[in-house]
């Protein structure tokens, strides 16, 4: 997961809007109630947090975001805000194609 | 099987019928048992002729798995045909639960729900009907009405209603109002199932991840409503589900059902490409397929293009190359997406190759990939000069990488700092300025090149820049610090002052700043005595003091210290009563008498003091000496020697034989274990103190034989003073120590013989690997006898290490 999607911001969030999320988020998971995740915040924080930094992670990043291809799926459905059910008709389709089997 | 020979079998079995009805019995039943409905039925069909009261009912069975198996083959009429031959011998014509299985198959719903409210008004159960989940199905995945099943059964049909309508409510996303349907359908309905399913979708489409995986996980592998369950739980990372095991229709269902129908021909064979190890195919497949891709949007082609970009990284370094190579290769037509490909290939080489340059060719090409990649970057997105800085910087720290020089003989034993070369002080330089050329505001390539100047000996070209760098960063305290530095360097002190009080204003907490001012304000206040500027000079003084500290062994701050200089100089500029003064107040402030009148004999040696003073302080000293020597007042000798040979003068030299005598008859009283290792450590940084390490090494093993602190002391004293190259029995014995220190819960030696001990392994690969392949020896090797052995281990320990060649 890029600092981005970790903190719930846009690409092209400025330092005041990352700095809020980055707030409200350690408000959520404090460094004693949810240490691992306070640190991953954090350090997703750090990261990105002026413009010479994000220029840095653009620049220099290797984060490797899934392992194969079809985990893309998963985790831009785990993440972000995009799940629209299909039209009725193909879900009739798909209904029908999982009682032939 | 042909007549003739069928013929044959029956006269055969009618002779076994004949003579062993219980083999043939037993024989049916086997059959009956493994599935074998066919050859069962012959045999039953045959028993039946002997008491068909006793073998009706397995024929009957036979008859009804036989129909089962035609149904899931699809021989529809076959089936059709059996099911009409049970009806035959039972004399029940009414319809069951097989014809509604073949009207399942043969999708026929209104015959479905015509047998099946037949049979429930007969007054059969729901529940109890055989097949009745696969007829809840049928009937759902109709989506239309039953006006029969409406008028018999009203409670069913609701259901069934109920059902259709919640999930067309998910299709247009009113998933609540799917919910209060669903909530219609009964726990032992024949519709439960797809109550699961429905709570499932609705969970999902409201990011309730948790829910969706209960509900959906409540759904057994055997109902086909597991089958639309999967690429939901595939989605969400469900651990029931094997994703090594996701079929081609599961990821295509994944597509659909995640919001992705465009992508449903493309995902699958992607994704099979690349878990089969064929990178470049499956990059194609995916750039050639998708729309929009490459993207550094925040979907799902943003995702796919990091990680095929950033998987490069992750592959062995041939692989990586490969790859890149494959899918550089494409004609795909100029496009924002093709100069986004560009940009992305050319990132992904420049930060592949550069770990791999070895030479200055290979930097330049480095150099080159990056301003190719800027080019590229221009074209694709505009000018970025603030991007052109970082790539610069990053080109700059990469050439000023420090390189180690030749190791020397004992470099895995040093504690000391290893400062080599830069890698290419010429290329470092040249694009620390350019990334500065590009941001004026760029911190790090102003401190970069000021390194560079550094370590190059550019001492002018340092404080140029450092003038430089001060009105530009005015509060910065590592600039103001190292300006500050810089200035004392050369004597400018109140220039020097200024940024270093500054700098210890903005960071009152840290102690290189304090030291640093503690080294200025002793060098100003010489300076201030020497030209009689005695008012300057006391000014100074008293600054230090403010910076001062009561630590009892710290010559540059500690306060008695501080004293004791300045006594000094008040006696040099003839102010008797000033200097008494100040060496009654150094006195008071310290709690070791013999090394501050000791350190004060040195200082005013060092500070060409008149002959006839020096005297008087030399019989207090005399007088403080001749008292019983205490290891303790050694140590502290030790380290006032040790402190004021900085200064380098040739009449230490007898000084040293004193302190090293008096250590030596101080060796027999009571001594701490951080007494004797300070002693033993000068001991280490000296030759000349050899004997003084051995009888304190002695003293304390003797008190404690296994201390891993002593032991290891001993030993680095024993090979520091050794002719001989380090071996194997050296590394065994590094060992040993090292579990002693284990032992005793000594972390911090442990951890430092644990870097000796892989430095020492390091050297002795190579020198095995010179020796030709195997163990070099048990021992060490004289140094005078094996030159050049040495010189080609001084080169493997390079060329192991990266460095570069260097040209003298």
């Amino acid at each position: 997961m890029t600092p981005y999607e970790l903190l719930g911001i846009a690409s092209h969030a400025d330092d005041k809007t990352i700095r809020s999320a980055y707030l409200e988020l350690i408000k959520t998971y404090p460094p004693d109630r949810a240490p691992e995740r306070f640190k991953e915040i954090s350090a997703a924080y750090e990261s990105i947090k002026d413009e010479k930094k994000r220029l840095e992670y653009y620049l220099f990043n290797k984060d490797v975001p899934v392992n194969r291809p079809l985990e893309a799926l998963s985790l831009q459905t785990q993440r972000t805000g995009r799940r629209k059910p299909p039209d009725f008709d193909t879900l009739k389709e798909l209904l029908r194609q999982c009682m032939t089997k | 099987m042909s007549k003739e020979k069928s013929k044959g079998m029956d006269g055969f079995t009618q002779q076994k019928s004949f003579f062993f009805p219980e083999i043939l019995e037993k024989e049916a039943r086997d059959n009956l048992a493994s599935g074998k409905f066919r050859q069962a039925k012959d045999d039953f069909k045959e028993l039946c002729k002997h008491d068909k009261e006793k073998y009706l009912p397995g024929l009957l069975e036979c008859y009804q798995g036989m129909a089962n198996q035609m149904i899931q083959n699809g021989q529809l009429s076959d089936a059709v045909q059996i099911v009409d031959n049970i009806k035959a011998l039972t004399g029940d014509r009414s319809e069951g639960a097989l014809d509604i299985l073949i009207s399942i198959k043969k999708k026929d719903y209104d015959s479905v729900a015509r047998i099946y409210t037949n049979l429930l008004s007969q007054g059969k159960d729901s529940a109890a009907i055989p097949g009745s989940s696969l007829v809840a199905d049928a009937l759902v995945v109709a989506f239309r009405e039953f006006p029969l099943l409406k008028s018999a059964h009203h409670e069913i049909y609701e259901e069934l209603c109920a059902a259709q309508q919640a999930l067309e409510d998910i299709c247009a996303e009113r998933y609540d109002d799917a919910w209060l349907k669903a909530k219609k359908i009964g726990v032992h309905s024949i519709f439960s199932n797809w109550k699961l399913l429905i709570k499932g979708l609705v969970a999902f489409y409201k990011y309730e991840d948790q829910k969706t995986l209960e509900a959906l996980g409540r759904l057994s592998s055997d109902t086909p409503l597991h089958g639309i369950a999967q690429p939901y739980l595939a989605l969400l990372g469900s651990k029931t589900v094997d994703q090594k095991a996701l079929n081609e229709s599961c990821v295509q269902r994944m597509c659909v059902v995640a919001g992705y129908p465009d992508i449903v021909s493309v995902m699958p064979k992607a994704d099979s490409l690349w878990h089969a190890g064929r990178y470049s195919d499956s990059y194609r497949h995916i750039r050639n397929n998708m729309k929009s891709f490459p993207s550094e949007s925040a979907d799902i082609t943003g995702i796919l293009t990091r990680f095929y970009f950033n998987s490069i990284y992750h592959l062995p370094f041939t692989e990586a190359l490969r790859y890149l190579e494959q899918i550089r290769d494409n004609d795909m037509p100029a496009s924002p997406e093709r100069g986004l490909e560009e940009l992305l290939l050319c990132r992904a080489e420049c930060l592949l190759f550069e770990k791999e340059c070895t030479d200055e060719g290979d930097d330049k090409d480095c150099a080159g990939g990056w301003q190719h990649f800027l080019e590229i970057y221009t074209n694709v997105f505009g000018d970025n000069n603030k991007l052109a800085s970082l790539v610069y910087f990053h080109l700059g720290s990469m050439f000023a990488a420090e390189t180690p020089r030749e190791p020397d003989l004992f470099s895995w034993m040093s504690t000391g700092e290893d400062r080599g070369r830069l890698r290419n002080e010429n290329l470092a330089g040249r694009y620390f300025s350019k990334s500065i050329d590009a941001d004026k505001d760029n911190k790090d390539a102003y401190l970069g090149l000021l390194k560079v100047y550094e370590k190059t000996n550019n001492r002018s070209k340092v404080n140029k820049l450092l003038d430089k760098l001060i009105p530009l960063f005015p509060d910065d305290v590592a600039i103001l610090t190292q300006a500050g530095v810089s200035c004392v360097d050369r004597k400018s002190y109140n220039k020097g002052m200024k940024y270093l009080e500054k700098a210890a204003r903005l960071d009152p907490l840290d102690s290189f700043i304090k030291e640093r001012l503690a080294h200025l304000y002793l060098a100003a206040a010489r300076a201030c005595f020497d030209k009689g500027q005695v008012k300057e000079g006391r000014a100074l003084y008293e600054k230090a003091l403010t910076n001062g500290t009561l630590k009892p062994r710290d010559f540059n701050r500690g306060c008695a210290y501080i004293y004791a200089r300045w006594a000094v100089l008040e006696f040099k500029n003839k102010n008797e009563d000033a200097a008494d003064e100040k060496l009654r107040l150094a006195r008071e402030k310290t709690g070791e008498l013999l090394p501050l009148l000791y350190f004060t004999y040195l200082i005013s040696r060092q500070y060409d003091m008149p002959a006839d003073y020096i005297r008087k302080l030399g019989k207090e000293v005399e007088q403080e000496w001749r008292l019983p020597p205490t290891p303790v007042n050694a140590l502290a000798l030790l380290m006032v020697y040790d402190y004021i040979r900085m200064f380098g003068a040739d009449w230490l030299k007898s000084e040293m034989k004193m302190v090293l005598q008096y250590a030596l008859d101080a060796s027999d009283k009571p001594c701490s274990g951080e007494e004797a290792a300070g002693i033993i450590s000068f001991a280490l940084s000296d030759k000349q103190a050899q004997k003084l390490g051995d009888v304190y090494i002695k003293k304390m093993l003797l008190a404690d034989r296994d201390d891993p602190l002593f032991n290891s002391l001993a030993y680095q004293l024993k090979l520091k003073n050794s002719n001989c190259l380090p071996g194997r029995r050296d590394l065994d014995e590094f060992q040993r120590i090292l579990h002693l220190a284990e032992k005793r819960n000594n972390v911090e030696l442990a951890r430092d013989l644990r870097k000796k001990i892989k430095a020492l392994e390091e050297m002795l690969e190579v020198r095995d690997m010179l020796s030709g392949g195997g163990p070099f020896d048990g021992g060490g090797m004289d140094m005078d006898a094996n030159m050049e052995v040495l010189e080609k281990l001084f080169e493997e320990i390079h060329r192991k290490e990266g460095g570069q060649r260097r040209k003298r």
